[in-house]
């Protein structure tokens, strides 16, 4: 009974879990789970980690057989690496397991979650339709009417998944957001009639009556429905847009303005509003993609906007199934302005950079922050990711460079003489205290709270942007620090830190976290050097987990260029999930490696990270919807 | 500043022209005029609020003391002591389902209204749907608008493989479909009156437009039509999308149609543009917190007010909300001022946050009670929930919550009392009680055990 139940399972599971599977019974004996392992789980996690008793929110019970632990890799990720690093099973455990048994587990948990064959478990994920973000519907407008409107200001902000607002799953399309639509799509076509040019660009000279006038209507309605769309549109859509337009006539209304209502709802369609990509009935895996979706999911990766008038050629003449020509479109794209889209809305979101807007330092304590200087502090990380993007320089620049940008506020906050004015300008920069993200006002700012810095949250921003590990939830019962200090008013924050490290329930995570936050004390909540606080010295030195002592922001900087795979692991990690819309699944891992061992071949450049995502299995593939 | 009315000198707001355009513009109280002499006036319609504050509170400084009818306020609930008789202070209630192992807020926040844990993941999954929604489903059928989901921050991203917008999001259409928070005070007032007219300006420039909005019907019903034909190539995941969009449609339909749709100028909506909030220059918001919220509740009340909606949400601030509030003497960060450490610079700059945001509700209130309505006033026609679902800041507990119920209930409401179950309840059986008010009658909802007693 339990093998045909779980033949049963198994029939509704992935196809890439099903490969894996096939590959992980032939390296192991089938019966090893039940055998071997699970007598070891049951004395060693599940006391804690079980449907009842889930510490850390952890329950490593449920999962009964392979295919169940790949469904929760990420959970057993974590355990793999807690009881490599002997983290777990807990030191106060009473039960602990002998060297030997610590190994099989490693090796069990290590074969079953991370034995991927690349070869045979591509898999472009679920198929799910994107609306525009607001971002892209803007541009959408824009490129369709040459107007640059911004009419999603008055839009509800979109939900946020993984960091970014591009995501499939969270692109919903609420009742209020139609309505929105439905106000815009009548803003942008009143500013149309007040611009006479525009208007003219769009419409052209009204013709002759009769037949003619039908003729005119209709090539215009095909030319801007098949731009909105990014795909040519089926004559019988035509047909339908066209009764409006007879309609509007026989209503008397004047050539130009009977177009209007065509255009009213070709922008309020959902072919407009979301990127629906073509199905094949007939295919039960994966297969490529369309040329024209192909077109749009490079366009709006690369420059957050519908193709232009080269890639839809290029998808017309079906070339984009052509790696070279998909890769040199990619690299032509790159190098157009456009892609400083990729700077706003990929880095802007992964680097957490939109959160500056609204961060608000103490007027009282910080009167230098001025709305001016907030702009200039916004402006370097943008020309600087700019210039690693539209430059393709090395993505470690992102770390630390010896170049940055600055204007006269930010450079007498910097303290670096011989720049004057307003304007931003490319500054060479003398040492290493800043250059690189991590020590751009900026970032310090807006990783510190209004009065003050804040040790644990750049910790944590550095962990979880730059090496990809974001720390654990903390309990949710903070005990107060305090307890055992009282109330000493005259505490550093470093000494409480100190006291976070000896308060065992906060000691594991804070290990890591606090160090790497520290190593950026010398830095004030608007990211001013400051050699003292609280009338004593600033001591920014530390120590990882891994060991490694340093001492300040300049050695912590060296530590991470050190550790640079681990950044640009992460790094692309997040310009694939940025790229695909979604979370990552398993299978995308052999792309992760694959976009590594480009970093490696090119020097670091940007554009092996993104040619490899664009042409990437997952980006190329699709396939058919569950209904 | 700290008086409650919390406006600033330099106010953006005209608080006189509000007035105006609420006492005298609006004088006309819910579809009276719209009633035949001969007819029996019916009865104004119960209007429900949740008014949401996050991060917790100082819980010493907001529990009366003693219970019953002559309970002293505390601090924090000082500013609302004018409606006492318009107020239950409801203690010890608890919503376990805000409990999450980890993480204290994100529950808190996607939880509390819902009335189910949410989903740990980052593509949001809500535990169902939240009572507001459910409400609007039966309420809304009546008006032009089903609910307003308001707030005055946006999201952000989510921590610890939570999705964010459990942090900023109350208000749950589907378990993954959030209803949008909406923040701007020009969008909203321009949403919820102006944009009742059914043609735009260019439209009334050609003259040779007909005014019958058969066009713009036309192009709902191509597009409307489009769609359906669109769905069957979607997943069931993007169908459910689709709808959502289809049901906004619908909502464009019955504006231009006019049907159900109050009469500008019966409800003097027309003097109300005339009247109107003055807005921050530009697309900003306005930048004192107490100017924004005031915008966004003077919009909501002149909502309620004209029938425009009967179900609403409010957020003072999202979840771990790390605002500072510089002008009342709290320059911290909220969410780290609130690990509080029981450090008594903490505790005072929590209590005055806790005292600003029940002066800004205080203020609201006053409004509704301005306003006539039927026999009596708004206020009485209300039933608003006021409260978060932390209880302690620094310990994150879920019990023990600060919940107050405001409004007359529609005469249904006994109050000026502080109620205190005594044992743990469930925060759900308030909900079950406010719905069964607005005749929405459920059997359960989340972990409720029945309507909550002693409140009538």
């Amino acid at each position: 009974m339990r093998v045909l139940a779980k033949a049963v399972r198994m029939a509704g599971i992935c196809l890439w879990a099903a490969v894996l599977l096939v590959g992980a019974e032939v390296d192991v004996d089938p019966l090893s789970f039940d055998r071997r392992i699970a007598p070891l789980l049951d004395t060693l996690c599940y006391p804690c980690h079980n449907g009842e008793k889930t510490k850390g929110d952890v329950n490593l019970k449920q999962d009964q057989d392979l295919r169940q632990i790949i469904d929760h890799r990420a959970t057993w990720q974590i355990a793999l690496k807690k009881l490599r690093a002997s983290e777990m099973p807990p030191a106060k455990a009473q039960v602990q397991p002998s060297a030997a048994e610590r190994a099989q587990l490693v090796g069990f948990i290590n074969r079953t979650i991370n034995n991927l064959d690349c070869a045979h478990s591509a898999d472009p994920g679920a198929a799910i339709a994107r609306r525009l973000t607001h971002a892209e519907y803007d541009n959408a407008l824009r490129d369709l009417l040459g107007l640059d409107l911004r009419l999603s200001q008055s839009f509800p902000a979109d939900g946020v998944s993984f960091g970014f607002d591009n995501n499939g799953a969270a692109l919903t399309m609420p009742p209020v957001l139609a309505e929105r639509y439905y106000d815009a799509a009548t803003a942008a076509l009143d500013a149309l009639w007040s611009d006479p040019q525009a208007r003219a660009h769009l419409i052209g000279m009204p013709p002759g009556n009769g037949a003619g006038e039908e003729a005119a209507a209709r090539a215009i309605i095909t030319r801007v429905a098949t731009r909105a769309y990014r795909h040519p549109v089926e004559p019988v859509h035509l047909d339908r847009l066209m009764t409006l337009f007879r309609m509007a006539r026989r209503q008397g209304l004047p050539f130009a303005d009977a177009v209007r209502p065509m255009l009213q709802a070709v922008l309020i369609s959902p072919r407009f509003l979301v990127r629906i990509e073509e199905n094949r009935p007939d295919e039960l895996g994966p297969y490529p993609l369309g040329a024209y979706d192909m077109a749009s999911r490079l366009s709006f990766f690369l420059w957050s906007s519908p193709p232009d008038d080269v890639l839809l050629a290029a998808a017309a003449a079906n070339h984009l199934s052509r790696p070279e020509e998909l890769e040199g479109q990619a690299r032509r794209m790159l190098a157009d302005p456009r892609a400083r889209a990729l700077g706003e809305h990929f880095a802007g979101q992964w680097l957490q950079l939109r959160a500056l807007e609204g961060h608000r330092p103490d007027a009282t304590a910080f009167p230098e922050f001025t709305p001016g200087l907030k702009q200039a502090m916004a402006e370097e990380a943008r020309l600087v990711i700019d210039e690693v993007i539209m430059h393709d320089h090395p993505i470690t620049e992102l770390i630390d460079a010896d170049y940055t940008y600055l204007n006269g506020d930010l450079a007498r906050l910097y303290g670096i003489a011989g720049v004057e004015g307003p304007a931003m300008r490319r500054v060479q920069l003398a040492d290493h205290r800043r250059g690189g993200l991590l020590t751009m006002a900026a970032v310090l700012t807006f990783t510190a709270d209004p009065l003050r810095s804040n040790i644990p949250r750049r910790g944590n921003y550095l962990l979880s942007a730059f090496l990809g590990e974001p720390p654990q939830s903390p309990p949710p019962v903070v005990p107060p620090l305090e307890d055992s200090a009282g109330h000493d008013a005259q505490l550093t924050i470093r000494e409480m830190i100190d006291l976070h490290r000896r308060n065992p329930d906060c000691a594991a995570c804070h290990a890591k976290i606090d160090p790497l936050g520290i190593g950026l004390e010398n830095y004030d909540a608007i990211g001013r050097w400051q050699d003292q606080q609280a009338g004593k010295t600033i001591d920014a030195s530390g120590s990882l987990p891994g060991g490694e002592v340093f001492d300040g922001s300049v050695a912590l900087k060296r530590i991470l260029l050190a550790h640079r795979t681990a950044f640009a692991r992460s790094m692309s990690s997040q310009l694939l999930i940025y790229a695909l819309g979604r979370g990552l699944i398993y299978p995308d891992d052999c792309v992760l490696d694959d976009m590594l061992a480009a970093l490696e071949r090119s020097s670091y450049r940007f554009s092996a990270l993104v040619v490899t995502v664009v042409l990437s299995f997952p980006f190329t593939h699709r396939r058919n919807p569950d209904s | 500043m700290i008086d409650g009315v919390g406006h600033s000198a330099s106010a953006l707001v005209s608080r006189r022209a509000v007035l105006r355009g609420v006492g005298v513009a609006l004088a006309l109280p819910w579809l009276e005029s719209a009633e035949p002499a001969s007819a029996a006036p019916s009865k104004p319609p119960l209007r429900l609020g949740f008014f949401y504050l996050p991060n917790g509170v100082v819980m010493d400084r907001w529990k009366p003391t003693t219970t019953g009818s002559d309970f002293a306020f505390t601090q924090i609930l000082k500013p609302l002591e004018p409606f006492r008789s318009r107020l239950l202070v409801l203690s010890d209630l608890a919503a376990d389902h805000c409990e999450a192992r980890v993480a204290g807020h994100e529950n808190a926040g996607g939880g509390f209204l819902v009335g189910a844990t949410c989903a740990r993941s980052e593509e949001p999954k809500a535990g169902g749907i939240s009572v507001d929604q459910l409400a609007a489903r039966v309420l809304g059928e009546q008006t032009p608008v089903d609910c307003l989901t308001l707030g005055v921050e946006s999201g952000g991203r989510g921590e610890f493989g939570y999705s964010g917008t459990y942090l900023s999001h109350l208000s749950w259409r589907s378990p993954t479909s959030p209803a949008p928070v909406e923040i701007n005070p020009r969008q909203l007032f321009t949403r919820l009156f102006r944009g009742w007219r059914a043609r735009s300006p260019a439209q009334e420039r050609s003259a040779a437009q007909p005014a019958d909005g058969s066009l713009d019907r036309s192009v709902l019903d191509l597009v409307r039509e489009d769609a359906w034909s669109l769905r069957r190539t979607l997943g069931t995941r993007d169908r459910e999308k689709l709808d959502d969009y289809l049901d906004g449609l619908r909502t464009i339909e019955r504006r231009i149609a006019g049907g159900g749709v109050p009469e500008p100028d019966r409800l003097g909506v027309g003097e109300l543009a005339d009247a109107a909030p003055a807005f921050p220059q530009g697309q900003d918001l306005p930048p004192v917190y107490a100017d924004h919220v005031n915008l966004m509740l003077d919009i909501l009340v002149l909502a309620f007010q004209a029938d425009i909606t009967r179900v609403a949400t409010f957020m003072f601030g999202s979840e771990k909300s790390d605002r500072a509030y510089p002008e009342i003497g709290a320059p911290g960060s909220h969410h780290s001022t609130s690990h509080h450490g029981n450090k008594p610079e903490n505790l005072s700059a929590l209590t005055l946050i806790n005292t600003h945001h029940a002066s800004l509700f205080a203020r609201m209130l006053a409004r509704l009670q301005q306003i006539k309505e039927g026999d009596g006033t708004l206020l009485d026609q209300v039933v608003f929930c006021y409260g978060g679902g932390i209880s302690d800041g620094a310990w994150h507990n879920h019990n023990n919550l600060p919940i107050l119920l405001a409004g007359g209930g529609g005469g249904t409401l006994k109050g000026g009392r502080h109620i205190a179950f005594g044992r743990k309840t469930p925060l759900c059986n308030l909900y079950l009680d406010m719905l069964a008010r607005c005749g929405v009658s459920l059997d359960r909802f989340g972990d409720s055990t029945g309507r909550l007693a002693q409140l009538a």
